[in-house]
């Protein structure tokens, strides 16, 4: 195992994976859980948002949805585990009821609030919950204790930032004088003509009844409100201190890049740690060699004198079109490789947090692959 | 309208609708291919928008320009570009419905308002709708084209106007939902693009956003563009020489003319071939899939051609080959 990785997956507590969609975040977690729970003696949970399902099939996930499940490990062989892996997927909707259940100050105002119209829309629908609610489960089983080592794929953010500042903005929300505004008329009349304005137009826009149950949304979830707030606030610190440690993934494409770079960035400014920047599906080094990209080049133009005196009893016309092709497929993936190379030089990152895993042909299917991935992790060389 | 000849079923498809929405999972090239498609319509001499919904300037790097904003940016002639930016998308909806001059007069009432979008549900999803079928309605351009979010937000966007009026029991918002349905479920105005690349999970998410869609909204997929496929390096006849110099009586003069090399030649075919061969299966898998009355058409996985705009041409380029007519 890589020594960067080792340190990871034995120090921390907690390994948060963000990036672009689409670049493997959800393969690198359950990777990292894999080699943890084989090599160390950790107790690893990797938790998931929305896993692809054949990733979700090799983890055993299909079957038991949120429940945390334990991953059978025995197919490795004489390699027996040396820690256990477990997983879960998150399931929002649940989250969120128990967050009510826990916060809620009474029985007929945790009923309300569960019943609400607008509170079951936030709660199963509206995608910025989702982040909140990633962040305050691993808060939750964090305190828990039952894990070693907790590694979780973030939910495929519209903006990289914002299961960053969850915790925070939804304190935030709850603090807000805005807040009282909206449930102002509804909670005195007096107020009401104050706010009149604001009313009028809102009521032209919305409507009154709507207007009516956001209130009553609102007024419902501000008895939770000290608990939220304490709650925001020990979860951001949660997020900033030395257990935890976040990993930028991404493929070594223009876009996804772009996407890391920006979320490198929110890191740097809000001083969290970054554990690694992982680059997976990397292309393999030989393809950068110097010499290797000149003999590709004859291998086109001198195709003809080649092949002369060799490759006897194959037509030589056949063989001059396999030798260039070989020569032209090396120098078309020579060339990819090339600008994600640079691509990855101009990213502002230590250079020694830079790991890459390998390019796989096939798609990552079991836990077999998950492994090979995981062992293969390594830094990239600049 | 416009000189629209020369162009294939799907291409007269797309080009004959106002509104033009494109979405597949992250990761596939849904925004290069938007742009390839708007390049494609401005050329065809429609007055073209490019609206991106995702604000992370993925358009606007197709296009090689920055800092997009809401109020729409010419980039090419007929073309033109646009980033969604809900709390501008309400200013101008309470600017053109309530004739609230400058909404930012009313401080804190438009923050309020702000503050009622990101928390009521389906209020941003809808302004993000509302702002897209406004620029359909009001016939500004003859095209709109939509780099939409990832796979699974979308349908709760193309859910929101319907979704809202169920919610919403009067008011303005109610009212205004009944027009933005009529423009998106009609099929001769607006259609849906989905873009996909040949490997599993592209291809099991899109196949079960396309359920979705059926299932949860008016929506019609008339498309399917299958980005970054890869050539067969090898013909039959060389494919079997290939292989004989893998492992067979080539290897040894081979040796001989690649030296030190040979392994990274040999890897690199056998690498290229790999890839060709599961991505064509997920390829066949997909179509085998896929509803009748959805057209697909390919694109080449353009290597080394990684920076934006030049990506961006290249696959205008290759829609254009794909989509026109021959």
């Amino acid at each position: 195992m890589n020594q960067l990785v080792n340190s990871l997956v034995t120090q921390k507590s907690i390994l948060i994976t963000g990036g672009a969609g689409g670049v493997g975040k959800t393969t690198a977690a359950a990777a990292l859980g894999t080699i943890a729970a084989l090599e160390t003696d950790r107790k690893v949970l990797v938790l998931t948002v929305d896993p692809a399902k054949r990733l979700a099939d090799a983890m055993g996930l299909a079957k038991f949805g949120n429940v945390v499940t334990k991953v059978d490990l025995s197919g490795f062989g004489e390699r027996s585990p040396k820690g256990e892996l477990y997983a879960a997927m998150l399931d929002t909707k649940a989250s969120w009821d128990d967050l009510v259940i826990r916060y809620a100050p009474n029985m007929r105002v945790r009923g309300e609030i569960l019943a609400n119209p607008i509170y079951r829309n936030i709660s199963s629908r509206f995608v910025q919950s989702h982040d909140y609610i990633a962040m305050e489960s691993l808060y939750d089983l964090y305190n828990k204790g039952d894990f070693d080592l907790l590694i979780v794929d973030t939910p495929p953010s519209r903006n990289a930032m914002d299961f960053l500042d969850a915790p925070e903005r939804m304190a935030d929300f709850f603090s807000s004088k805005l807040l009282r505004w909206i449930t102002a008329p509804y909670r005195s009349r007096l107020v009401a003509t104050a706010f009149k304005p604001f009313y009028q137009v809102a009521d032209r826009i919305i409507g009154s009844d709507f207007l009516e149950q956001v209130a009553e949304f609102f007024i419902l979830f501000q008895s939770m409100y000290d608990g939220f707030i304490e709650r925001g606030k020990s979860v951001s610190a949660l997020l900033r201190s030395d257990v935890t440690s976040f990993l930028v993934v991404t493929s070594p494409e223009y876009l996804p890049m772009r996407e890391a770079e920006f979320f490198l960035g929110a890191l740097r400014e809000r001083h969290l740690n970054l554990g690694a920047l992982i680059v997976n599906r990397s292309l393999p080094y030989y393809l950068g060699d110097q010499n290797a990209i000149q003999i590709a080049q004859r291998l086109i133009a001198d195709s003809e004198i080649l092949v002369k005196d060799r490759f006897l009893g194959v037509d030589p016309r056949i063989m001059r079109g396999v030798l260039s092709e070989i020569g032209s497929t090396y120098l078309d993936f020579s060339n990819l490789y090339g600008q994600q190379h640079n691509l990855l030089a101009t990213l502002l990152v230590d250079k020694a947090k830079v790991l890459a895993t390998p390019y796989l042909e096939t798609d990552v299917a079991d836990l077999t692959s998950l492994e090979r991935i995981g062992s293969n992790l390594d830094f990239v060389k600049f | 309208m416009n000189n629209l000849e020369g162009h294939s079923d799907l291409g007269d498809a797309i080009l004959s609708k106002r509104l033009v929405i494109v979405t597949g999972k992250g990761g596939v090239g849904k925004s290069t291919i938007t742009a390839g498609l708007a390049r494609l319509s401005s050329k065809a001499g429609l007055r073209t928008l490019v609206c991106e919904v995702d604000a992370r300037g993925d358009v606007s790097a197709a296009f090689g320009i920055e800092n997009v904003e809401f109020k729409p940016k010419a980039v090419a002639p007929n073309l033109y570009v646009m980033a969604m930016n809900t709390e501008d998308a309400l200013a101008e909806y309470l600017r053109l419905n309530l004739r609230i001059p400058i909404i930012t007069k009313l401080g804190p009432l438009a923050k309020a308002f702000d503050f009622v979008a990101n928390a009521a549900p389906g209020v941003k999803e809808i302004l993000v709708m509302g702002k897209i079928c406004y620029e359909v309605r009001e016939r500004n351009y003859d095209i709109v084209f939509v780099d939409a979010s990832a796979s699974g937000h979308i349908v709760s966007q193309l859910a929101s106007p319907a979704g809202i009026s169920e919610l919403f029991q009067i008011g303005l918002v109610k009212e205004q939902t009944a027009w933005m349905q009529e423009i998106l479920s009609n099929p001769s105005t607006t259609a849906l693009i989905l873009v996909v690349t040949p490997e599993e999970t592209p291809v099991v998410e899109s196949l079960e956003l396309i359920d979705r869609l059926a299932n949860e909204t008016s929506m019609n997929v008339i498309g399917a563009v299958i980005n970054k496929v890869m050539a067969e390096p090898f013909s039959n006849s060389q494919g079997e020489i290939f292989r004989s110099i893998m492992t067979g009586d080539l290897h040894d003069d081979f040796l001989a003319i690649a030296g030190d090399s040979s392994d990274a030649f040999l890897a690199t075919s056998s690498l290229a071939t790999g890839l060709r061969e599961s991505r064509s299966s997920h390829s066949r898998e997909f179509i085998s899939k896929l509803p009748v009355g959805i057209a697909t058409i390919f694109i080449p996985y353009f290597m080394g051609a990684e920076d934006g705009i030049r990506l961006s041409r290249e696959i205008a380029e290759a829609l254009d080959g794909e989509l026109s007519g021959s």
